[in-house]
């Protein structure tokens, strides 16, 4: 008995499998034969489907779009589509703000005008000056101003704003760090340190730097060289001039030797012949005269 | 041991040869007190750097060169762009002598000497001074009424040969 027993067990296992299948076999019947009718229907609705989608021409679509993908992948590689990618952003904005009611409004109401231009008059230059008298046309002439200069900036002059990193920008950054460079190098080449004579320093155009260095016999010396012999007339003008600088701190002009030491305008030309401002500085051992009177 | 810096001399200019001189000539046409100074001034600068000069006073110019006139000058802010009294204000009564007072204090602030001693110093520095023939007979005025600085009574064609080689400078 005990033999039997594990038996009896299987069997009974076996049975309730037995029982599963069948009762699944029963499903799958039930199903299909629910489902016949419907899935017959559904054919028939499919197969009307894509006969009026051929008739509507999506097949024939298709295949030309096909035709056309063929196309852009000869022509282009996945790095236009990749740049091009970058610029969807902003094209959907484009299109989102086109797409707004206001300027579809907008849109519509001028295409109105198109289509009644025959009702309106001419109008020449006075009319034009008319015109702008009503603000409709005061704010339209505002808006074109500035879509006139949205255009104007978009031309790429001066005033557009350089964005970082572009190639563009690199050579015109270059130039303007250049520029300034030059007229620095330029200035610098014409200067001269003061020269040396006589044991003194002189300007490079012969004006004694320190006027203390100066004495009676440094003056003959210089005359000699300018080709005037000093007299007691030229003595007269020097020592008037050296004293006015060292009480004024500015060497006299013309004017100023002519009256002050009372030779006159005349006699002063004559004594330093030509330059008589300059000639009377230079030997009286003061600086060089400004001022044009 | 000669001095080796020399006053610089001024690069001849026009047709003189290389020794001669730098010349310039100043026609002075307008006897306004503004109008007359660049002349002067430029007149007794160019002396004084060594190149020879002459003026012509003509027209209106002939004013500065006038005993009775040259102490009378006068500025006038009318149509004048770089004023800033408008040219209405500028217009009314009066205004031509408060602007030439303005000036004049001003100049004389600067040690700018007065248009007749600029006339005598730059005859004392050897500047030439001639009167137009034809203003003078225009305005019938004689020699007797110019001042002793003026050399002579000429007309411009005469000026022009007096001048040769110089830079001529209408003001």
């Amino acid at each position: 008995m005990s033999d039997i027993d594990p038996l009896m067990a299987r069997l009974d296992a076996i049975d309730a499998k037995l029982d599963y299948v069948v009762a699944r076999q029963r499903y799958v019947e039930e199903f299909v034969r629910d489902m016949t009718p419907v899935a017959r229907e559904g054919i028939g609705v499919a197969a009307a489907q894509l006969a009026d989608w051929e008739e509507r021409g999506w097949f024939a679509l298709a295949s030309e779009l096909f035709v056309l993908l063929e196309r852009l992948a000869d022509a282009y590689g996945p790095d236009d589509v990749h740049e091009l990618a970058d610029n969807v952003v902003q094209l959907v904005d484009t299109v989102r703000n086109v797409a707004q009611p206001d300027v579809l409004e907008l849109a519509n109401d001028a295409t109105d005008v198109i289509h009644h231009a025959d009702e309106v008059e001419p109008v020449g230059p006075m009319g034009m000056a008319m015109a702008t008298r009503d603000p409709d046309v005061q704010h339209g002439l505002a808006i074109a101003l500035e879509v006139l200069r949205q255009l104007g900036r978009a031309r790429g002059g001066p005033s557009v704003a350089v964005r970082e990193g572009k190639p563009s920008a690199a050579p015109r950054r270059a130039t303007k760090g250049s520029t300034p460079a030059a007229p620095k190098a330029a200035k610098a080449a014409p200067a001269t340190g003061p020269v040396q004579w006589e044991g003194r320093a002189f300007t490079p155009e012969g004006f004694l730097i320190d006027p203390s260095t100066w004495d009676d016999d440094l003056a003959t010396k210089m005359a000699a060289g300018l080709g005037i012999t000093l007299t007691d007339e030229h003595w007269t003008v020097l020592r008037w001039a050296r004293e006015d600088c060292l009480a004024s701190g500015a060497s006299p002009n013309v004017r100023r030797i002519a009256t002050g030491s009372g030779v006159g305008t005349k006699r002063l030309y004559e004594l330093f012949p030509r330059t008589p401002g300059k000639s009377v500085a230079m030997v009286a051992g003061i600086g060089k005269p400004v001022g044009c009177v | 041991m000669s001095f080796p810096f020399a006053p610089s001399t001024p690069a001849p200019q026009g047709g003189t040869t290389p020794d001669a001189p730098r010349r310039i000539a100043l026609i002075c046409s307008k006897g306004g007190l503004d109008e007359c100074y660049p002349v002067l001034i430029m007149a007794n600068a160019a002396r004084m750097t060594g190149i020879e000069c002459s003026v012509f006073f003509t027209f209106y110019g002939l004013d500065v060169v006038t005993a009775s006139r040259v102490d009378d000058l006068h500025v006038t802010m009318v149509a004048n762009p770089t004023s800033p009294m408008p040219t209405m204000v500028a217009g009314l009564p009066g205004m031509s002598k408060l602007t030439t007072t303005f000036m004049k204090k001003k100049l004389d602030e600067l040690d700018v000497p007065g248009p007749r001693e600029m006339v005598g110093m730059l005859a004392d520095s050897g500047c030439e001074l001639y009167a137009c023939e034809l203003a003078m007979r225009m305005f019938e005025r004689t020699a007797d009424d110019l001042l002793p600085q003026v050399r002579d009574v000429i007309t411009a064609t005469d000026f022009f040969e007096k001048t040769t080689g110089a830079d001529i400078i209408f003001v």
